[in-house]
């Protein structure tokens, strides 16, 4: 191991999408207001700009698919964050953008698939929630439907927050705390 | 592979370009008026992450993948720029859609020693600008400008098959998504 060994920077992405993920869903399972300083704050400075400094991190780490990642969801927060700020856009057109970020997601879903299963199962649960709100999106859908997709989106935040504590603690521990599913070659 | 092996920076500033593009170019293909989701695209994602896929792209050695990811993430600020200050004379605004093309025509030539994708997203977007160009220029029918949306559409939609590509047979160490390597 070099002296000069870098940290992993995914634990912060990780939890700069969870918990903003955890909270914007709360919000479309129909608990509180969009418009809450506590969404609009965490989608720019944690899930956004945090986001996107692990993104420049893993590039120096020399993971692509980290770089690519978390860059473009730190993006994806920020565009969000401004979105609801100017009040908003055609819902149909809005519905697009929902399903072309779902698409990003479903296709760096198949890059996790020789990893583990705790990423397998955030980038699946992160498409399914994007495309499951481009449909609410694009189609008059009944109220349960948005809820559905909430909770969906809780459950997918807080499988990428248990993943970020899980890498911190086996690494920390040297051992395995929290089981991510390391899938056997 | 090295200790200080960076990653590849040209999937986020693909993804930054073709996102962006296909939905600014849903807009252009006559489904959507112009919209605050397309500004906050070309702002944070088609601008500022492609201007980091740049910066990126300089430490990497890639003076291709500096110059056009940098100059396109610009691109995007300055167009939002544009439409934020209620838009620029049409004939003019041909030619400075005219000067984006001409880039992007000279870099197309940059990458005949590529691979074939690569290729498709530089002709297709050369072919997007001057289109476009020609659209500010003379009053051209609804369906021609239909179908530069359509065309923008397709070239977006090959820079995120490319990104989606270079991620994909990186990880698997092999070709899943074919993008046309040329043999030498």
């Amino acid at each position: 191991m070099s002296e000069n060994k870098l940290a992993n920077p995914a634990p912060l992405g990780l939890m700069g999408f969870g918990m903003t993920t955890v909270l914007l869903n709360i919000h479309n399972a129909g608990f509180f207001t969009l418009n809450d300083p506590s969404i609009l704050s965490l989608g720019i400075l944690y899930g956004g700009i945090a986001q996107v400094i692990a993104g420049i991190m893993e590039f120096k780490k020399g993971n692509t698919f980290g770089t690519t990642a978390f860059t473009s969801f730190g993006f994806f927060w920020i565009t969000l964050v401004f979105i609801i700020m100017k009040g908003g856009a055609d819902k149909i057109f809005l519905g697009w953008y929902l399903f072309m970020w779902g698409l990003l997601a479903f296709w760096l879903w198949f890059a996790t698939f020789g990893k583990h299963r705790a990423i397998q199962v955030v980038f699946a649960s992160v498409t399914l929630l994007f495309w499951l709100l481009a449909v609410d999106h694009w189609f008059t859908m009944p109220s349960f439907f948005v809820k559905i997709a909430g909770y969906e989106g809780i459950l997918c935040g807080l499988s990428a927050v248990y993943l970020a504590a899980a890498e911190v603690l086996n690494e920390d521990k040297g051992r395995t705390v929290l089981p991510i599913g390391i899938i056997k070659k | 592979m090295s200790e200080n092996k960076l990653a590849n920076p040209a999937p986020l500033g693909l993804m930054g370009f073709g996102m962006t593009t296909v939905l600014l170019n849903i807009h252009n293909a006559g489904f959507f008026p112009m919209d605050t989701m397309i500004l906050a695209m070309g702002v944070f994602y088609g601008g500022m992450a492609q201007i980091i896929a740049g910066i990126m792209e300089f430490k990497k050695g890639n003076t291709f993948g500096t110059t056009a990811f940098t100059s396109y993430g610009f691109f995007w600020l300055t167009l939002v720029f544009i439409i934020l200050k209620g838009g620029g004379d049409r004939v003019f605004m041909g030619w400075y859609l005219f000067m984006w093309g001409l880039l992007t025509f000279w870099l197309w030539f940059g990458t005949f020693g590529k691979n074939r994708a690569v290729q498709t997203v530089f002709f297709t977007l050369t072919v997007l600008f001057w289109l476009l160009a020609v659209g500010h220029w003379f009053e051209m029918p609804a369906a021609f400008n239909n179908f530069t949306g359509f065309e923008g559409i397709f070239c977006g939609l090959s820079a995120i098959y490319l990104a989606a590509a270079e991620v994909l047979n990186e990880d698997k160490g092999r070709t899943v998504l074919p993008m046309g390597i040329i043999k030498n």
